[in-house]
This record gives C-alpha cells, structure tokens and sequence, in this order.
C-alpha cells in the first residue's frame, strides 16, 4: 500500500505534486501574492526560533513579541486569503475583508511593539 | 557610665569612659595596704597619668558599711578593685549583688579571691561567668618556684589574635608566679576568656595532696581547663578580671622581676580591665549612593551604594580618641541582611580613619538593614544597625536595547514593513 501511496503522490503527470505545481499558477494572482508574504512571516518565524534555541530565552518579552509577530501576520495573512477566495462559500466584499485586516493589523502590531519592551 | 557604641547616647558616655575614672579600691585590712603596696601605687599612678581619683578603702568586720557606691541614682565609682577575698557586703547590699549592679550598669571590676574567700565573692565571680574551685590551692609539681614550694609559675598565656589588645609582648616574655585558688571559665561563654591558664600539669589536690577523683574537679579545674586569670567583656562593654591569688600582685612576688612578669602582667590586665587601653567607640553608620553621594530613604535593586562607620580608640596616652588600626584586632565587616545576609564585605580605612564599603545592592527587594556587629577579643563590642529599604525597578528603569534581542527587533520591524508593502502591493495589482 505504501509502494502504491508514493506512485500515486510523486510520480507520473497524475501524480499529486506535478498536479499541484501545474496547477498553481491558475489561481488569482492577488492570492499568490498573499502566499509570497505567507512564505516570509514563516520563515522568519523559523529563524527566531532557530535564534532562540541557540542562544538562549534572555529577554524572554522580546523573544515572545517577535515570534508572535511573525505568527500572527501568518494568521492574518491567511485569513485574508480565505476571506478573498472565491471558492469559498462565505464571502464578504473584498473591500471589507481588507478594512478588517487593516484595523487587525494595527491592533496588533500595536500590542508586540510594546510588549517587545 | 556605657561603652556602648553607635547613638547619640553612647557617644557622649563613651567620651566620660575615657575621661577620669574614679576607683574605688577595697582591701581586706590595713595589712593588705603594705603587702601590695607596689600594685596600689600602679594604680594611683595610672589614675594620675589618665586622670582619675582613687579612693582606697579598708573594709573592717566583713563589712564596708559606709561605703556608698551609688548616690542619688548617680553612680560615685566608675570602676571597682577589690583586693577583699572574705568581704560580705558592700555599700549595704551583699557583696554579689553589689557587684553584679555595677557591672551592669557598665562599670568594671577586679574581683580577687582567695583560699579563705567568702561565699559572697565565689558568687559574684560566677555572676560572671568563672567559677572557682573548692578551697584548695592550685598545685602544679612540674612548674614551681624555686623559694617557694607553694608558688607555681604560669606561663600559658592567652594566646592569638585576641591576645594583642589584652597583654602586651613584655608581660608574655617570662612566666606569672602565682598562688592561689582555681577558676573555670565554660569554653561555651563568648564572653568570657582566660587570660593566664594552668599547665597541663595543673591540678586541685584534695586535703591529702592527690588528685580529686571528682568528674566536675577533673573536667574543669585541671590542667589546661584551670584558669588562673579570667577575663569577661560583657555585652554592654562592662570589664571585669578575676583571680583566685592575692599574692600575684603582693609585693613579694612584684619584686621578682628577674625571673616573672607579674608587675607588667598585672599592669596589662588592670589597664584593659579600667579602661585605658583597647577600648573602642563607634559612630556614624551611614549610607549613601556611591555616585552622587546622596543618601536616600529608599534604594533601588543594584544600585551603588557606600557604606561608613567611624571607628575610634581611646589613647590613654594621648587623651583622646584616636582612628581606630584595625591591624591588631582584625577587619570590620559589615552585612547587609533581610532575615540573613544577603552580602558581607570587610571595610577599608579611609584616610583619617573613616571606615567605607562600596557594596552593589542585591537583586532582591526588601527591607534590608545594614549591620556591622564587631566581637574582637580583647576590644569592645561593636553593634550598629541602619535600616534601608529597597525597591524593585520602577517601570522606566528596565534596561532598552538589549543586544541580544537584536533579531527580535528586526523580525517586528520588518513584519510591519512587510505589511504596508503588502497593503501596497494588493491595493494595486489587478
């Protein structure tokens, strides 16, 4: 079963990946760009991360607002693009989804800068 | 009048301590003023060097009725020898309250005894803490004097770091011929301490000249447990000596200068015991921030702070209260505590002999005080507290821009760049 999982995922024209990256450049070009700033709060929240762990918790209040900066913006980012999605069966206006993710934006960036103490 | 160190109060006795002391010295009978004729004129004459008055007084049918030692509530003695082993009462009270009275009120005293003392001064010497033993002389057959069987030679001085401000070099160089009845001084008292013990030789021979079979005989006054002077500093810097011999400061045994020290011995002794040596005042403890030099009610955690105390010595020779060395007697440290000492460090001597400490405050809250309690042997005590409080970092007061949070600050920042690119980016593209 597991010989056949791997064949149907990575192999062949019908294979799940190759689908996927064909595929990909088919969807609105607002939601790749959404996914580009997606990729970046991710990593740089893997960098903190990795920083951390090395170097130690010290200032313990600015290690807690960078990460959660990085995965907050992820989780607003994210929601955004679900709000904008059209195939999507909940739907606000694109105007209002993004006034919503303005003020959430500013609410939050607001509280890490001053927990970043 | 109280050597006490550290207020107002203390101050200004301290300063009377050193000043003229009136000596009351009380002898058995008129034949005790020939036989110690040299240690009286040691007396008069240090009384008359140091200032002071002594007043030598004969007491007669066990009594010294008429002698007053306390007047209207004002004391008339500042210090007591009392040269009267079989003496019962003194200035109408009995003679073991008499003396724990004055030693109490800080004055000191010279209790000596003898074979034939009362019971009033065995009392008194062991309100003191140095118990004699029953009446029966101390033998030591290794360490005799050659023209007296009965007298032995002592030469086991008290030694250490607490000897320098008691016994000169002089009074250590030959051994104390004595006579006498043995005391023990508990090796648990603090305050208490031997001047003179016995050699491991030493013992308390029972009527028929052996050794007591006795346990409390044996464990305490034998060998190098027998004290032969004893020296107590109460805590209210009261001095008292105790001896069981007379004869250590009679003139027969002065006058063998060849072979003892018993004149410059005694005179070590009685100077420390009245007064004139070893004896230190202290005043002044005070704090302050180590870089504006403000004092403050209240200090913050790790804060600089400096510490200083003065210290003085009183110098019989000179009158007058010189800085306090303390080579001879040791450092002073102070504490800071809250329930135990959070830091301890010794204080250095400024010029004109100011005691400071710089100290950083610890990264504890609390009410904390400063303590510096100073028990040299020898010296007098010194024990000043000040209270500080100290408060925890006021919400400014953090430190900003770590370094090691760099990277953080850099993520934050370029999330919110990132997202008014963003704002950008999806506002204007189709």
């Amino acid at each position: 079963f597991f010989l056949f999982f791997c064949q149907a995922v990575f192999m062949g024209e019908q294979g799940t990946i190759s689908v996927f990256f064909s595929e990909y450049n088919n969807i609105p070009k607002k939601l790749r760009i959404i996914d580009l700033f997606l990729l970046w709060s991710f990593f740089t929240g893997v960098i903190q991360f990795v920083y951390v762990c090395l170097v130690g918790t010290f200032p313990f209040n600015s290690f807690l607002s960078g990460f959660i900066s990085c995965v907050g913006t992820f989780v607003l980012f994210a929601s955004l693009r679900l709000q904008l999605n059209p195939g999507n069966s909940f739907r606000v206006s694109e105007e209002r989804a993004f006034a919503d993710f303005i003020f959430c934006n500013f609410v939050f960036h607001l509280a890490v800068f001053n927990f970043m103490g | 009048s109280v050597v006490a160190g550290g207020d107002d109060v203390g101050d200004l006795s301290a300063i009377s301590v050193g000043q003229a002391r009136n000596t009351l010295v009380l002898v058995e009978s008129e034949g005790v003023l020939e036989s110690h004729s040299k240690f009286l004129e040691m007396i008069r004459g240090n009384a008359a060097k140091y200032g002071g008055e002594v007043d030598v007084r004969v007491a007669w049918d066990g009594g010294a009725k008429e002698i007053v030692l306390s007047k209207w509530g004002r004391w008339v003695y500042d210090s007591l020898v009392l040269l009267a082993p079989e003496a019962e009462r003194l200035g109408g009270q009995s003679l073991s309250a008499a003396v724990a009275d004055f030693v109490e009120a800080g004055h000191s005293a010279v209790l000596v005894g003898s074979e034939s003392m009362s019971d009033e001064t065995r009392k008194a010497a062991a309100n003191c803490g140095v118990q004699f033993s029953d009446a029966s002389r101390v033998a030591d057959p290794f360490h005799t004097a050659a023209f007296d069987s009965e007298v032995i030679e002592a030469s086991n001085f008290l030694s250490g770091a607490g000897a320098k401000g008691v016994l000169s070099a002089r009074a250590t160089a030959r051994p104390v011929l004595w006579r006498g009845v043995g005391a023990h001084v508990a090796p648990s008292n603090p305050l208490a301490f031997s001047a003179l013990r016995g050699s491991a030789t030493a013992f308390c021979p029972t009527a028929k000249g052996a050794l007591s079979k006795k346990k409390t005989n044996l464990v305490k006054f034998t060998g190098t447990d027998l004290s032969l002077v004893s020296l107590v500093q109460a805590r209210n810097n009261a001095r008292v000596a105790v001896t069981g011999s007379m004869a250590m400061l009679s003139d027969e045994l002065f006058a063998k200068e060849d072979v003892s020290s018993n004149k410059i011995f005694a005179e070590d002794v009685t100077s420390w015991v009245l007064g004139y040596k070893s004896l230190l005042r202290s005043h002044g403890l005070a704090h302050r921030l180590t870089e504006s030099g403000e004092t403050q009610d209240v200090y913050r955690i790790k804060d600089g702070l400096s510490v200083s105390m003065r210290v003085e010595e009183w110098s019989a020779a000179q009158q007058r209260w010189l800085p306090h060395k303390p080579a001879a007697s040791g450092p002073i440290q102070v504490e800071l505590t809250m329930l135990d000492p959070h830091l301890r460090t010794n204080f250095k001597t400024d010029k004109e002999g100011t005691f400071v400490a710089d100290v950083t405050a610890p990264d504890v809250y609390g009410v904390f005080k400063f303590v510096v309690d100073y028990k040299s042997r020898g010296y007098s005590f010194i024990h000043l507290e000040e209270q500080v409080p100290i408060r925890p970092f006021r919400h400014d007061e953090y430190e900003r821009f770590i370094t090691a949070a760099y990277p953080y600050y850099a993520s934050i920042l370029s999330t919110m760049a990132a997202f008014f690119i963003f704002g950008f980016a999806i506002l204007y593209t189709k």
